[in-house]
């Protein structure tokens, strides 16, 4: 009876979990770099209902976050190493920028609203990421973009507006946040099947992750209505030229990334929780071997072949999609073999690189040079949005603002010219200035380089604040990191013959809207920056305030005396003292006079 | 006295063709980058981004740039407005070290005259004369660098010069319109502290108040009422001046979408919490960044109001015989206090100076001292600023050094001077009687 009732109740618990329909995809890619190195992109995505009660496998914690703190939208990465552009081109998965960065929309009604669900949010994703996020709460570091980390199809309009009721932004970052080992478990406790089983267990060894010139990890959490989906995506570049080649003359995605314990059967076991597993690999020249797989088929080129355990791409002129599903895999791996030349990288569309420049401790400027990859066209120029927070102690003299194309100045917005009417390079120009230790200033340009045009140059000077002794991080002549700058480029077209909705990961890399109307405009971070303050003897409080207050007191003092000396005074104690003496010599001759009459 | 007067002249005219020398060369720029002779309240780059900001239809005083009244910026905004600020960005300034120069030469006059009125003997036989004290301030290398820098401070200068002017004629409108200026101007505490001051000398020198009554009132009551009377007149119309002025600024700053607190916070509230600790001859900056927190509030408090602690003292000995010494220290004390004090506003009080020739009067080798002092602390100063900032060989404690020197050197000008005062006004009452 009883085990008839236990079994009523499971088949209802598994007819509800059925309902709620939770779906978990994860997928890879490894893509061959042309210096030698390999990058590979883990790419995990979960979905569930939002006001589901139960969940099955959906983290329970992100769905509490996410309901407690009305969040549309968010996205939290940590990487540490910079993605080096023109090394390695665009990147598969879009490159972050250096610490942790931290975005997010609400359906809010209003700021405070929003201010709320974001102080909620940075200290949620603090506790469950241990990192300090909480710092983000802060004032001095939250902007709210108008113009980036928003769907943008690279037309010319700007939406100053835009910041409606269902669409409040911040953004967050902290250059100088250390990425490590305690961000990324809790990261890999999000999946169902943690790193134990299916693509993340190539995440396993921490001494490889870390040890990767560029690691990158981020989560996204979206609502879409009813759905809540988490999106959690790694990039690593590990250098292959460090570790042993397989006899047949690649490397074998296991021993890449350290998880190759030798013996038999370490390769990929599918996790069991996931609705599908898939391996993808980009060749061209290069070669990929597979071993194991069940299913392999090539999602985009080459449609009539399919090849079952090895497969030679060198004959297509342009880089291969090759994939394999490995739902069913007890034992998969694959072995690349790391590309030569600078087949499967394509260059962005603008490299970005920012400088500070100036010298000595009280006024610097910064120069951020924007530029054409080299044999590259465009059609109608390119147009691009520039993001660029400063802390507050980095004062920014936006009159200074100067924008060059290949030498050529061009009329800023700042200098009362009326741009954008006669098709200036500038097109907008959003400018939300800092005031002092309350909140960073907030730059968001809009500038269209024209085709002709191969670098274009943004420079504007600025001042440093001094800071209070208080105000300077332990290691005050380190510097300060100052945040990265974002590009924000159109998105990519896809290549001819993509099919759309086939693998989550590849349409991210192809840069493919997932959804009608959300156009990911692509990010180029630039790299970070260290800035050096004038910096205060932090050994001299009690020296300054011991000599600054005897100057006052000296001050005082002798203004006082010199206004209350009488002169006809002066010698009137000294009288009196004497007088007195004289008084008493008397009193006692008159003592001694009365003591021998008295006798 | 005219040969006396010639080399005067001569000198004045050179110091105002320094100035304009100085604005053709375009020493404007690179002037306006030295902390002695700009502050972030009046920085060429300030007041330029406060330009650039309101042209681009939002507030100037938005962020934390611009510290400077909105009729200051409406004037030099837009003549600085392009990069290198010719000859025409410096004319306000040599306008303001103008309006300084025609207003003590007025006072030095009235003085002179009165003192003559009432028959002064040998001590005050030689006064000194007019061309002189102007000479004196028009030839002061700090107000020609001041100048240079299109310092805001040339324009305090004017306010109180012109205050000063306007009460010594008597006339309440100018001396209220002038006491406003400089509270407008930035320096509100100042402006109070000079007003008991003026309004004794409007009723002393000026004659306030004594036309009313038909005869000459020699007695202190009669000259009592005259200063009662000429201090509500002057309060008046400092008033009415400071009200219309905050209506126009308010009215200049209705289009760019400023409310009147963002503005009054930006330039006087910023004053008060010296929240710029930018590196300046005051002893606000490196006290304020060493200083802990918990006590912050305790000696910003202590800071501002040492020079109304000091004043008073000095306006209930002196105020009565000596209203315009007053206004002298007052003045002083101010500056030394002041957070973002620069050299033009040391020659701003330096250009009264003279005035009191004749009561400074045995001075002797300390008032060579002390003038060696402002000349140590004022050339040691861009060293120890390149040592610490440029080369980075030095720390921060050199240019303490320096302020701290710059400090002490008025403290004992200030207390030199009223020492003398104090002993010759005693002289001269014994003589009186």
């Amino acid at each position: 009876m009883l085990i008839a009732f236990l079994l009523v109740v499971l088949a209802a618990s598994v007819g509800a979990a059925r309902e709620s329909r939770e779906t978990f995809q994860e997928e890879a890619l490894v893509r061959p770099l042309p210096d030698g190195r390999i990058a590979f992109v883990a790419h995990f995505r979960q979905e569930t209902s939002l006001v589901a009660r139960h969940h099955e496998t959906f983290p329970k914690a992100i769905a509490q976050i996410a309901r407690a703190t009305g969040v549309a939208d968010a996205e939290l990465s940590f990487t540490q190493g910079r993605w080096m552009y023109r090394r390695w081109g665009r990147p598969p998965v879009g490159a972050k920028p250096i610490g942790a960065e931290l975005w997010a929309a609400f359906a809010a009604e209003s700021d405070e609203v929003a201010d709320e669900g974001w102080a909620n949010l940075t200290a949620m994703f603090g506790g469950q990421f241990c990192a300090s996020l909480s710092a983000l709460r802060d004032e001095q570091v939250v902007v709210e973009p108008a113009l980036v980390f928003r769907p943008w199809d690279g037309s010319a309009r700007v939406d100053r507006d835009g910041i409606s009721s269902d669409n409040r932004r911040r953004h967050g970052s902290l250059p100088a946040e250390a990425v490590c080992t305690e961000n990324l478990t809790p990261w890999l406790k999000l999946l169902p099947c943690r790193d134990r089983a299916g693509i993340a267990a190539l995440l396993g060894s921490r001494s490889s992750v870390f040890g990767a010139e560029y690691v990158s990890f981020t989560a996204r959490v979206r609502v879409r209505g009813d759905a809540l989906e988490l999106t959690q995506s790694a990039t690593l570049v590990v250098d292959a030229n460090k570790i042993a080649r397989e006899p047949e003359g690649g490397h074998r995605l296991t021993s890449l990334l350290g998880v190759d314990r030798g013996g038999g059967a370490n390769g990929i076991r599918a996790c069991a929780a996931a609705t599908s597993t898939a391996v993808h690999v980009q060749t061209k020249g290069g070669t990929a071997f597979a071993f194991g797989g069940r299913k392999v088929h090539t999602a985009v080129a080459d449609e009539g072949r399919r090849v079952d355990t090895a497969v030679a791409a060198d004959e297509a002129s342009r880089p291969a999609w090759l994939s394999w599903d490995v739902s069913a895999a007890e034992d998969f791996d694959v072995a690349v073999r790391p590309g030569g030349g600078d087949e499967g990288t394509v260059a962005p569309e603008l490299y970005a690189e920012r400088v500070v420049t100036g010298s000595g401790y009280h006024r610097g400027g910064i120069s951020i040079e924007l530029r054409r990859p080299e044999g590259s066209k465009s059609a109608s120029g390119t147009r691009a949005r520039l993001f660029q927070t400063l802390p507050w102690y980095v004062r920014v003299f936006i009159h200074t603002l100067a924008v060059e194309m290949d030498g050529v100045p061009v009329p800023v917005p700042t200098s009362g010219a009326d741009v954008g009417a006669n098709g200036g390079a500038v097109e907008a120009l959003r400018w939300v200035p800092g005031v002092d230790r309350r909140r960073p200033s907030t730059m968001e340009l809009q500038v269209l380089m024209p085709a002709s045009a191969s670098v274009a140059r943004v420079s504007f000077k600025f001042e440093k604040a001094f800071l209070r002794i208080s105000e300077f991080p332990p290691d005050a002549n380190r510097g300060f990191d100052l945040p990265a700058a974002l590009l924000s480029l159109p998105p990519v077209s896809p290549r001819d013959g993509h099919e759309f909705g086939e693998s989550r990961l590849l349409d991210l890399v192809e840069g493919v809207a997932s959804e009608v109307g959300d156009t990911h405009s692509e990010g180029v971070y630039m790299q970070g920056a260290l800035l050096t303050l004038p910096t205060p003897d932090f050994s001299m409080p009690f020296n300054v305030t011991t000599m600054v207050c005897t100057l006052m007191s000296l001050l005082a003092g002798a203004l006082l005396t010199t206004l209350t000396r009488r002169p006809g005074w002066e010698g009137f104690g000294k009288l009196k003292a004497e007088q007195r003496k004289r008084l008493k010599s008397l009193e006692k001759e008159a003592r001694k006079a009365r003591a021998g009459k008295s006798e | 006295m005219r040969s006396r007067d010639r080399g005067a002249v001569a000198l004045a005219a050179a110091g105002v063709l320094a100035r304009v020398l100085l604005a053709i060369l375009g020493w404007t720029e690179s002037a306006s980058e030295r902390l002695e002779l700009a502050s972030p309240v009046d920085a060429l780059a300030r007041i330029r981004e406060g330009h650039a900001l309101w042209g681009m239809g939002q507030s100037p005083y938005g962020g934390s740039a611009l510290h400077a009244p909105p009729l200051y910026l409406a004037l030099v905004g837009p003549l600085v407005a392009n990069a290198p600020a010719g000859l025409v960005a410096s004319v306000p300034f040599i306008v303001a070290d103008l309006v300084v120069a025609v207003a003590i030469h007025r006072v030095a006059t009235a003085s002179t005259r009165t003192s003559r009125a009432r028959g002064s003997d040998a001590a005050d036989a030689s006064p000194t004369s007019p061309a002189w004290v102007v000479a004196m301030f028009l030839a002061n290398p700090f107000s020609i660098a001041s100048c240079a820098a299109a310092s805001s401070a040339g324009f305090r200068a004017a306010a109180l010069a012109v205050a000063v002017a306007g009460a010594v004629e008597g006339t309440p409108v100018v001396a209220g319109a002038g006491c406003a200026a400089l509270a407008y101007l930035g320096d509100p505490t100042c402006a109070a502290l000079t007003v008991p001051s003026l309004a004794r000398a409007m009723a002393r020198e000026g004659g306030f108040g004594e036309e009313g009554t038909g005869k000459k009132g020699k007695g202190k009551g009669r000259a009592g009422g005259g200063a009662r009377s000429a201090f509500v007149h002057l309060c008046a119309w400092i008033v009415g001046w400071i009200v219309a002025l905050v209506g126009v600024s308010q009215a200049v700053m209705s289009n760019a979408r400023a409310a009147p607190m963002d503005w009054i916070r930006a330039t006087y509230g910023f004053r008060l919490v010296a929240e710029d600790l930018s590196p300046n001859l005051g002893c606000f900056w490196y006290f304020f960044t060493e200083m802990f927190d918990n006590f912050r509030v305790f000696f910003l408090f202590a800071f501002d109001y040492f020079p109304v602690a000091l004043c008073v003292p000095v306006v209930v000995r002196l105020g009565w015989d000596e209203p315009l010494f007053c206004v002298f220290v007052a003045r002083l004390l101010c500056v030394v206090f002041s957070p973002y004090p620069t050299l033009g506003d040391a020659s701003g009080y330096l250009a009264l100076l003279p005035l009191f020739r004749a009561q400074l009067a045995g001075a002797g080798g300390l008032g060579y001292l002390v003038a060696a002092g402002y000349v140590a602390s004022a050339l040691l100063s861009p060293i120890m600023w390149r040592l610490w900032i440029v080369d980075r060989v030095a720390n921060a404690n050199f240019f303490f050094a320096t302020t701290l020197a710059w400090m002490a050197t008025q403290s004992a000008l200030c207390v030199l001077c009223v020492e003398r005062v104090v002993a010759n006004s005693r002289l001269a009452k014994k003589k009186s009687e």
